[in-house]
């Protein structure tokens, strides 16, 4: 339901559920199962929408006080992975009863990467936003995509996290095929095939880093497929902030200290400068012996101190006159019900 | 309108088809990027199954085909050059779908700035060198004017004793009236 193609407003979900398998029909938004049957009420609609998540099968069931509508599919998730049939029920007939289809969720993230003397550093900011409220201040945006490769992920959170993930199971299968480590330049094609194959509808915007038999390699992935392979690159909203600070100042062959540091200030760019990206800098080292994940790797969003007292000491205003009305509440009814605490 | 930036500010677009054969990419980098690759794989194995080096003709062709095909769907235009046997060396446009020959192509948003100076350049039958000055002259030309061109320039030889691959660098382009 993403209808954006802007690579730039870079969305990110709230958070790495571990179940979640992208086949959940509960939309983010209705976590609360707001059943609002009141039986005395004679509202028009009183919808209750309550989701339950299984890997096997996918339920939906609403309720309306007047109109019945309950529907339900089962195994249908198991047979096709796309929603787009009941993405469109839904829409119609949640339409019809008041209610608006959740928003896919559309936050700002800053991702860059930069291969460095003996490796690739990636690095990544930690807000997760909900429009203009912070919904995660400390999600992943680093994954795992086999030992020797990362992935940072920007663009529509679901599509980033699940492409990373179907990346990482086919290049395990295709690494037990070929019987070697596999190479950042096979991801780099499995990515953009699928990418271009779905003509930029899957919005992930990716920055694939790892090292392999021939090297430290950096890739960045567009949604409708296109990549460049770059010494350094930036995504996100806080992209431009961050490439400035990369052009200023990287250097081929740097040693890891002054990578570690140029990634930090790039990623610290993005947090300063764009209100949706913030909290921590994660960084992904990645060299050919091992990889280490700083998480966080620093905290450039710490609250100011406060330099002044704001608090006025009690006595500031002067009281001219003072008048005390104490409320009558009268008990009307009294229900005492029992919890089972045996 | 979604803000515009540099991504790549030295993108290669000059895609290897085989090693006689090369193309430049325009439009979309995302579709030129995947027919490039699609016909480089297609052209690996006509010339396995032909037992030795691609018509130029042979790989324009490929690339006209899925130009003409996915019409509807692309942006993208691919120019074909390279050297073989037959013909010697030759250049092919791909625009819409349409094969044609031709002895010099331009191509992409800069190409409108530079149809003057190409068409009063260029003169039959010139020298390597005085090749690489009209390419790397009507580029520069075109960089200057045109807000989506810039950066560097790729420039690649392909002739009967093999394939050259040059970049020249921002401060070697060849300077004209900039005020």
């Amino acid at each position: 339901m993403y209808l954006g193609d802007d690579h730039l407003e870079a969305p990110r979900g709230k958070g790495d559920c571990p179940e979640d398998d992208g086949l959940s029909c509960r939309p983010e938004h209705l976590e609360i199962d707001f059943r609002m049957m009141a039986a005395d009420e004679d509202t028009v609609a009183n919808p209750c929408i309550l989701g339950r998540r299984s890997s096997a099968f996918c339920s939906l069931h609403l309720q309306a006080r007047r109109t019945d509508l309950v529907f339900r599919r089962e195994g249908e998730a198991a047979r096709h992975r796309q929603h787009t049939r009941r993405n469109a029920m839904l829409e119609e007939e949640m339409s019809s009863l008041g209610f608006k289809a959740p928003k896919a969720r559309k936050t700002g993230t800053t991702i860059a990467g930069l291969i460095y003397k003996d490796g690739v550093i990636l690095g990544a900011d930690t807000r997760a936003t909900d429009d203009m409220v912070v919904a995660d201040k400390n999600c992943m945006k680093i994954h795992y995509i086999s030992p020797n490769i990362y992935c940072c992920g920007a663009g529509v959170a679901a599509d980033a996290e699940i492409t990373t993930q179907m990346m990482s199971s086919n290049l395990q299968l295709h690494a037990l095929s070929t019987g070697r480590l596999p190479r950042v330049v096979t991801v780099n094609r499995m990515l953009k095939q699928m990418l271009f194959r779905y003509q930029g509808h899957i919005g992930a915007s990716l920055i694939v880093g790892g090292v392999d038999v021939t090297g430290p390699h950096l890739y960045s992935i567009y949604p409708h497929g296109s990549t460049d392979k770059l010494p350094y690159v930036t995504m996100g909203s806080g992209s431009a902030s961050a490439i400035a600070v990369f052009e200023d100042r990287y250097k081929p062959n740097m040693e890891l200290e002054e990578a570690k540091k140029l990634a930090r200030d790039a990623i610290t760019a993005g947090i300063m400068c764009d209100l949706g990206s913030g909290s921590n800098v994660d960084l992904c080292i990645i060299t050919k012996d091992k990889v280490d994940i700083l998480r966080p790797f620093d905290q450039p969003g710490q609250r100011g101190r406060k330099h002044g007292q704001y608090r006025y000491k009690p006595g500031t205003s002067a009281i001219l006159t003072e008048s005390v009305t104490p409320l009558e509440i009268e008990l009307v009814e009294e229900v005492i019900q029992r919890m089972d605490t045996e | 309108m979604g803000k515009q930036s540099v991504v790549n500010r030295v993108m290669n677009k000059l895609s290897r088809l085989h090693d006689n054969v090369f193309c430049a990419l325009s439009g979309s980098a995302a579709d030129a990027q995947a027919v490039a690759d699609i016909v480089d794989y297609q052209l690996d194995l006509h010339s396995i199954d032909m037992g030795g080096l691609p018509l130029v003709k042979a790989a324009a062709n490929m690339v006209k085909d899925i130009s003409y095909k996915y019409k509807e769907e692309m942006v993208a235009h691919l120019i074909v050059a390279g050297w073989d046997k037959s013909k010697g060396g030759q250049v092919y446009g791909t625009l819409g779908g349409m094969l044609t020959r031709q002895p010099f192509a331009v191509g992409g948003s800069g190409s409108t700035y530079i149809y003057g100076y190409v068409d009063s350049a260029y003169k039959k039958n010139m020298t390597k060198d005085d090749c690489h000055k009209f390419v790397s002259n009507a580029l520069s030309l075109a960089m200057n004017r045109d807000g989506s061109s810039g950066g560097v320039i790729y420039m690649v030889t392909i002739t009967d004793k093999g394939t050259e691959e040059k970049v020249i660098l921002g401060n070697e382009l060849p300077q004209f009236f900039d005020d």
